[in-house]
């Protein structure tokens, strides 16, 4: 091997370097989140488990989500748990052992980023929480 | 104490690995063959490596604060090379990594044996009389030998490529040239890593890395110490968190730039070195990942 030829195969090796990326738009009308639980206006008592299950999915690669459970009326976020993907199709199951003081409509979020600029695609559901 | 005769070889080694979370690939950690004596004989030794990062991993979120941490890499490997003849050099490495990471919130650990890598330098160039000149160039190959377990929950969460092995298959170049005037010198080295997918699908980028250090040796009866000063460059292209679909993670990758010191002692037929760089400007992970100190520390023991 001469000289030459160990340069011939490093100028290779950094063309080869050249990055391509996707040519995919951001496209939040695309991503689909279907939840499964719970379902709209059920109701919960203090001592169940709120479970979240949802099947997320898209053209493209995702970068995380977020599920939050928020008390309507104040705003409070009773549950918030968000978690990195690479994906382009995943399932979401998370539990909340429900705490309420007082009766509660409540709203179970799932938030679902699509890049790391702020776009997001986001799925909601009402739920009721009782002590 | 002329059988001594230490001869700069940093042949430059790129055992990366990296985990394709959005802020890290952040264990670019290479490896210097560093200055060896006696260039045309076998030696067999042990190295101890260590790197540390900060690292922040932003929420993708809003009103949510980033989460910080501090990330430890340690490797431990058996290295050694044997000489075929006076033109052909063999290397390998077989590692053993502790990866630690302490966050605002939890600690984690992983810990196995690292991916192996294995090279094969010529000496193009071994001459001169007043200046010499010694030129290695050749390549390898990284096995996917180490622990890798995919893509973990961990790694979802944003932890970075703590795992000990990247799964993939990675080719190295590299070239070393050492030219030596009486007991001072100036050595540089290159190398040039192109990774493959792994099963994941996932690629860490390419990196390349070069350094020079200036070096003096000092002797005194059958020591010879030989001091060193430095810089040392390292650049990794963006992984790809899914290769076959192109999908091209833009917060890894960047630069770092070190200013190292080392200091090799020769006694015979053992040597002893210890590195030390210290980052003086970097980018990498856009600005997420901050390299913070990289010590090495090689013992090593010259067989025939």
């Amino acid at each position: 091997m001469t000289i030459r030829s160990i340069l011939a195969i490093a100028t290779v090796a950094m063309i080869a370097s050249c990055q391509k990326k996707s040519n995919d738009t951001i496209d939040p009308s695309k991503v689909m989140v279907s939840i499964s639980n719970p379902i709209g206006n059920q109701s919960f008592h203090n001592g169940d488990t709120l479970q979240v299950n949802a099947h997320v999915s898209y053209t493209s690669e995702l970068h995380g989500y977020e599920v939050k459970v928020v008390d309507t009326s104040t705003g409070t976020i009773l549950f918030d748990y968000e978690e990195h993907v690479h994906m382009d199709v995943f399932d979401v199951d998370k539990r909340w052992p429900v705490a309420v003081s007082a009766a509660t409509n409540a709203v179970v979020t799932i938030v679902v980023s699509i890049d790391h600029n702020g776009e997001t695609a986001t799925k909601e559901v009402g739920v009721r929480l009782d002590p | 104490m002329k059988k001594v005769t230490p001869l700069l070889c940093a042949v430059m080694l790129a055992a990366y690995s990296g985990k394709a979370c959005d802020v890290c690939g952040c264990a670019s950690s290479g490896q210097y063959f560093g200055l060896l004596p006696q260039a045309s004989r076998s030696f067999a030794g042990v190295q101890y490596q260590y790197y540390k990062f900060t690292t922040a991993h932003p929420s993708l979120f809003e009103n949510k604060r980033e989460e910080q941490s501090t990330n430890f890499y340690s490797t431990a490997q058996a290295w050694g090379r044997y000489t075929l003849g006076k033109r052909l050099q063999l290397f390998g490495f077989v590692p053993y990594r502790y990866n630690l990471q302490e966050s605002d919130t939890i600690t984690y650990r992983e810990h196995g044996i690292g991916d192996v890598t294995l090279m094969a330098d010529v000496v193009f160039l071994n001459s001169g009389e007043a200046i010499t000149h010694q030129l290695l160039a050749g390549g390898g190959v990284k096995l996917p030998t180490g622990q890798y377990t995919g893509v973990s929950e961990n790694d979802r969460l944003g932890l970075p490529n703590m795992q000990p092995g990247t799964g993939s298959w990675d080719a190295i170049l590299n070239a070393n040239y050492t030219m030596r005037q009486g007991r001072k010198g100036l050595n540089v080295d290159a190398s040039y890593t192109l990774t493959t997918p792994n099963r994941d699908h996932v690629k860490y980028g390419n990196k390349f890395a070069a350094g020079v250090v200036a070096f003096r040796s000092l002797h005194a009866d059958d020591v010879t110490i030989i001091p060193q000063i430095g810089a040392r460059y390292e650049f990794a292209l963006h992984d790809y968190d899914n290769y076959s679909r192109k999908w091209l993670n833009e917060q890894s990758g960047g630069y770092m730039a070190f200013g190292t010191v080392a200091l090799q002692a020769n006694y015979r037929r053992a040597g002893l070195r210890m590195i030390y760089n210290l980052p003086v400007s970097q980018k990498y992970s856009s600005g997420y990942v901050y390299a913070r100190q990289k010590i090495e520390t090689s013992l090593f023991i010259l067989i025939n």
